[in-house]
């Protein structure tokens, strides 16, 4: 740290003073003129968001951008405070987002009324391939079994599950493909899901192609993943498709900005996001992560989700159904 | 003696007004709470629905409400808490209380807050304005002291600002 | 590297010096009224992106063991909770430096508080593994038994009304419903308002019940002459005998804090506030207690800092962060590439060696700094109140607004700061509120994750002999004050 004489004191004052004025009226040409705040809808910590600091001190490291971004973590109401605050933000390029699918589960649970149109994407800066695990003294040895016994039983095997999100979403899809019912039971985060599985409370959840390799030795076993082909980390593991069930899915992390952002800032962002992509220690760091570190353009980014948003609507249906089984259920007695 | 007695008499007034005052604001919120919980959709997948924490707790405020009415109609006392956290608000003091100065700092603290959230004026320059002014009440009105007040306003929000927003690089309002 | 090399390698020059300003940060956050040490965390995460991974997390679990500490320091002098967890401590660590003990007040905290740090260290590194596998055989209905058994304290804490006390512990309650209902996704008692979906946070409520309400109480009185609070600093230093004295108490403190720190989502506020309601009921001088009872101080310290070495075992062993200190630790960890769960015991000993040695060097220099540096906090304290209470407010509304950046946290603040004063007015207890406040939301998502397995049968609640046990406690528990209040008026 640079020490502080009482002239640089007052210089500090005086420039902070007018740091909110220096953006006005910012020409793309010059952009960006100002600090990037950069939301991510989840608590410090997490996933999601460890990528994005990555990426942010990446960077800041490499002099990417003229500005540096600033990460603000908007945790409340499940992410959606954060999505609503860039989604009205100023258009300008000074206020950008950070999620993952989030962004298109929570309007189908009707928790927000909008979803990733109501954004400018910048790109997808990752992806993970995600799948379903029992412990490996379970039951159940194949996806066969699973699925044999969900038929004969339906409704009996319970799902660790977090609701809202992708471990809730994804296997109700693979439920919806594979023709059974399966039981749904609110646990949490990856860990708080391991924990019930090993605890026996509850029999299958979702985790990460990572989180497997990662859980391997606490005894949880994958047993079918949602990816296009086989995950190289996971090389035994059948993927969906390959059992007959057409469940494609993975989780993905992406950046957008509010709607009507210039296409050239949007485009001055996602250069610097995707050379901080191939920086030899995000790349490191990533492999590490489980996370592909494939780039995606916006518009690229954006026909994938209109793709994915009809699997998502139709799963909000289905709970939705649950929910009239549930008041229908509470008349009755 | 007779004046202390008065007091005494006094305090027991309020405390009874505050009474009253607590016990319709149980009994409000338990009816917002019943009928907030009332509109509430099922639950997906459990029996209770986000609907039962709050039903349950409406029926217990009410209960209790009823109860605490009855008390007091009896000629009962509600009690008071064995603890208090807060302290100083009883009124039993020796020295003399400054009600308005209370109230005073309390509307700054609002207005403070007020002014940062529209986040058109910088933080440095709010606080530093909000540290003198409400220094400035919580004294006597002279010249050197409200000097010195004004001199550690400037010092304090200058240094938060660099801490917080150049070396944390915090999103300040 | 072996745990010996770790406390070897915590001596060497840079690695002390990052592990002696760690806690010292930690410290001044803690003694900071609105900034807590998880913000202090939050903020120090990228910096510990360049560092080595040792170093990163030596810094870290200073800051936390150094923040869980500071707060005592504000309690006793102020009245103010630096840390929502030293909201127990405020009531007797005051009392008694009123009285004319500061020193005394203090000193103990410190003592236990090293104590009750000590005590978690010996079960995070001793039992670590045992303590987590029974952990993760607790399932649901286990766990909602557990967080009943701690809100059944409400009871205990409205003593002198209980009918004031249980409503308060309700209000506590409902004020956690706002928002997005953890167990179903749907968004609850919302109003229609966007901001309201967010919820209350329990930190700007917590903030402004016991420091924005107190700030405003202060100036009702700043006519009052402190020359109590200006007594000596005598009786600092603890003494054998103290230790011996209040040696069961510091134990049992100790244990309430890891079992807490264990339950996910639970913290230090609620241990110490179990901590000091147990050391209560069992004391043979209750009504000492809110009047500067040593048992008390020494109950709630030893809980808190207790409560670190706790949340660490599931974090380590399980990756499961209950709060935003360890879900930063947890990310820490990620940064540098390192998973918590058993392979890290096995592939990164040095990180697990890092950690347990830090977490018992970080707790005797925190011990060292508060005996050195409460003189210093103390002077500072005597600073006149026209400086001091101003800050407050300001560090409440950096600490209620960082936690999410959102402007409507600071309303919230005030807001309660409001409601803090009217009900103190009405003579509400307010404590049976935070528990309420607290508790309510794990009690709820832990009962309906049970129901949701059990497709909506109670029955496992009196089946699984856990559950059972604890929750026949429990009821003991409850009707406990009631029986000794009765039998106390029938004796008067």
């Amino acid at each position: 740290m640079t020490r502080f004489t009482r002239r640089t004191v007052i210089a500090g004052a005086a420039a902070a003073a007018a740091l909110p004025l220096a953006g006005r009226g910012a020409r793309a040409a010059g952009f960006p003129e100002k600090p990037i705040r950069t939301i991510i809808p989840i608590a410090p910590g997490g996933q999601t968001d460890v990528l994005a600091r990555l990426l942010q001190q990446t960077i800041d490291k490499n002099k990417l951008l003229p500005q540096p971004l600033v990460i603000v973590n908007n945790a409340a109401a499940g992410g959606t405070a954060g999505t609503r605050t860039v989604r009205d933000a100023e258009a300008d390029g000074y206020t950008i987002g950070m999620f993952h699918m989030g962004l298109l589960t929570a309007p189908a649970m009707g928790v927000v009324d909008y979803d990733h149109t109501a954004f400018e994407m910048i790109g997808q800066v990752g992806r993970t391939p995600i799948g379903l695990g029992v412990t490996a003294t379970s039951r159940f040895k194949t996806i066969q079994d699973l699925i044999a016994e969900a038929k004969a039983k339906p409704d009996t095997i319970t799902v660790a599950m977090n609701i809202g999100l992708l471990p809730h979403f994804v296997p109700l899809m693979f439920q919806q493909d594979a023709g059974i019912r399966l039981r749904y039971v609110q646990s949490g985060g990856g860990a708080v899901r391991l924990k019930s599985l090993l605890g026996n409370h509850t029999e299958v959840s979702l985790f990460a192609s990572s989180e497997f390799v990662l859980y391997k030795e606490q005894g949880i076993k994958p047993l079918v993943m949602f990816s296009e082909s086989r995950v190289p980390d996971l090389p035994d593991v059948p993927t969906a498709r390959e059992i007959g069930v057409k469940t494609v899915f993975e989780e993905r992390v992406m950046a957008f900005a509010p709607k009507g952002t210039p296409r050239d800032r949007l485009d001055v962002v996602a250069k610097a996001l995707q050379a901080a992509l191939d920086d030899p220690e995000v790349v490191s760091r990533l492999t590490a992560l489980g996370i592909e570190r494939r780039f995606v353009d916006g518009a690229k980014l954006r026909a994938t989700l209109d793709e994915l948003k009809g699997p998502i609507v139709t799963v909000g249906q289905e709970v939705r159904k649950a929910q009239a089984e549930q008041a229908a259920a509470e008349k009755k007695p | 003696m007779t004046s202390g007695r008065a007091d005494a008499v006094k305090t027991g007034r309020i405390q009874r007004a505050a009474e009253i005052g607590y016990i319709v604001l149980v009994f409000v919120v338990a009816l917002v709470l019943w009928r907030e919980a009332g509109k509430l959709p099922p639950a997906p997948y459990d029996p209770l629905g986000p609907a039962a924490f709050p039903r349950w707790a409406a029926y217990g405020l009410a209960a209790l409400g009823v109860a605490m009415t009855v008390r007091l109609l009896l000629g009962g006392g509600l009690g008071r808490a064995a603890q208090s956290l807060v302290s100083g608000l009883d009124g039993a003091a020796e020295h003399d209380l400054k009600p308005w100065t209370a109230v005073l700092t309390l509307m700054l603290a609002l207005a403070y807050a007020g002014v940062l959230s529209l986040r058109s004026i910088p933080f440095v320059l709010c606080t530093g304005v909000y540290l003198f002014a409400a220094g400035a009440i919580l004294g006597p009105f002279q010249g050197r002291r409200l000097a010195v007040v004004g001199l550690f306003a400037v010092v304090a929000s200058v240094t938060l600002e660099l801490l917080f927003r150049r070396l944390f690089s915090l999103d300040l309002p | 590297m072996t745990l010996t090399d770790a406390f070897i390698h915590l001596f060497t020059m840079k690695a002390f010096l990052v592990m002696v300003s760690g806690v010292g940060l930690g410290v001044l956050v803690g003694v900071l009224p609105g900034i807590t040490a998880g913000m202090l965390m939050a903020l120090t995460l990228p910096f510990t992106y360049h560092m080595s991974s040792v170093d990163a997390i030596t810094l870290l679990i200073s800051m936390f063991v150094g923040g869980v500490s500071g707060g005592l320091i504000t309690a006793t002098l102020m009245r103010i909770p630096g840390e929502p967890n030293s909201v127990m401590t405020c009531l007797d660590g005051y009392q008694l430096a009123k009285k004319g003990f500061p020193g005394r007040a203090l000193g103990l905290g410190n003592a236990s508080s090293v104590v009750g740090g000590a005590l978690s260290w010996l079960a995070l590194v001793l039992m670590a593994p045992p303590i987590a596998s029974a952990a993760v055989a607790l399932g649901p209905f286990e766990n909602f038994a557990l967080i009943m058994m701690a809100l059944i304290l409400i009871s205990s804490l409205s003593e002198g009304s209980f009918l004031k006390g249980l409503s308060a512990g309700l209000l506590g309650m409902l004020v956690a419903f706002p928002g997005i209902d953890e167990s179903s996704g749907i968004m609850r008692l919302t109003f229609g308002s966007a901001e309201l979906e967010g919820g209350f946070n329990s930190l700007p409520v917590i903030l402004g019940m016991f420091a924005v309400s107190q700030v405003v109480a202060d100036a009702l009185n700043i006519d009052e002459k402190t020359d109590a609070i200006e007594a000596s600093m005598n009786g600092m230093f603890v003494t054998l005998r103290d230790y011996v004295l209040h040696g069961w108490n510091m134990l049992r403190s100790s244990l309430i804090g890891i079992w807490i720190g264990i339950l996910p989502g639970v913290g230090a506020t609620i241990a110490s506030i179990v901590a000091y309601t147990t050391a209560r009921n069992l004391s043979k001088t209750p009504d000492a207690f809110g009047r500067g009872s040593e048992e008390a101080i020494v109950a709630s310290e030893s809980a808190n800092n207790a409560t670190t070495g706790g949340t660490l075992i599931p974090l380590l062993t399980l990756g499961i962060a209950g709060g935003l200190t360890d879900s930063i630790l947890l990310g820490a960890l990620v940064i540098h590439n390192l998973q918590p769960g058993p392979l890290l015991f096995k592939n990164n000993p040095e990180i697990v060696n890092t950690i347990f040695a830090t977490h018992l060097v970080a707790h005797l220099v925190m011990f060292a700094m508060m005996t050195f540096g409460i003189s210093i906090f103390a002077r500072l304290m005597k600073l006149p109140k026209a400086f001091i209470l101003p800050m407050v407010i300001v560090f409440s509304v950096l600490g209620a607004f960082a936690l999410n950046s959102r402007s409507f946290d600071i309303w919230v603040m005030l807001g309660f700061g409001v409601l803090g004063i009217l009900l103190e007015a009405a003579k509400v207890p307010l404590a049976p509120f935070v528990v309420g406040l607290v508790l309510a939301p794990v009690a709820e998502s832990e009962l309906r994750a049970g129901l949701m397995a059990s497709a909506g049968s109670f029955s496992p609640l009196v089946e699984r002999p856990i559950a059972l046990t604890v929750l026949v406690i429990s009821a003991g528990l409850f009707v406990w004050p009631f029986i000794r209040e009765w039998r106390r008026a029938r004796l008067a």
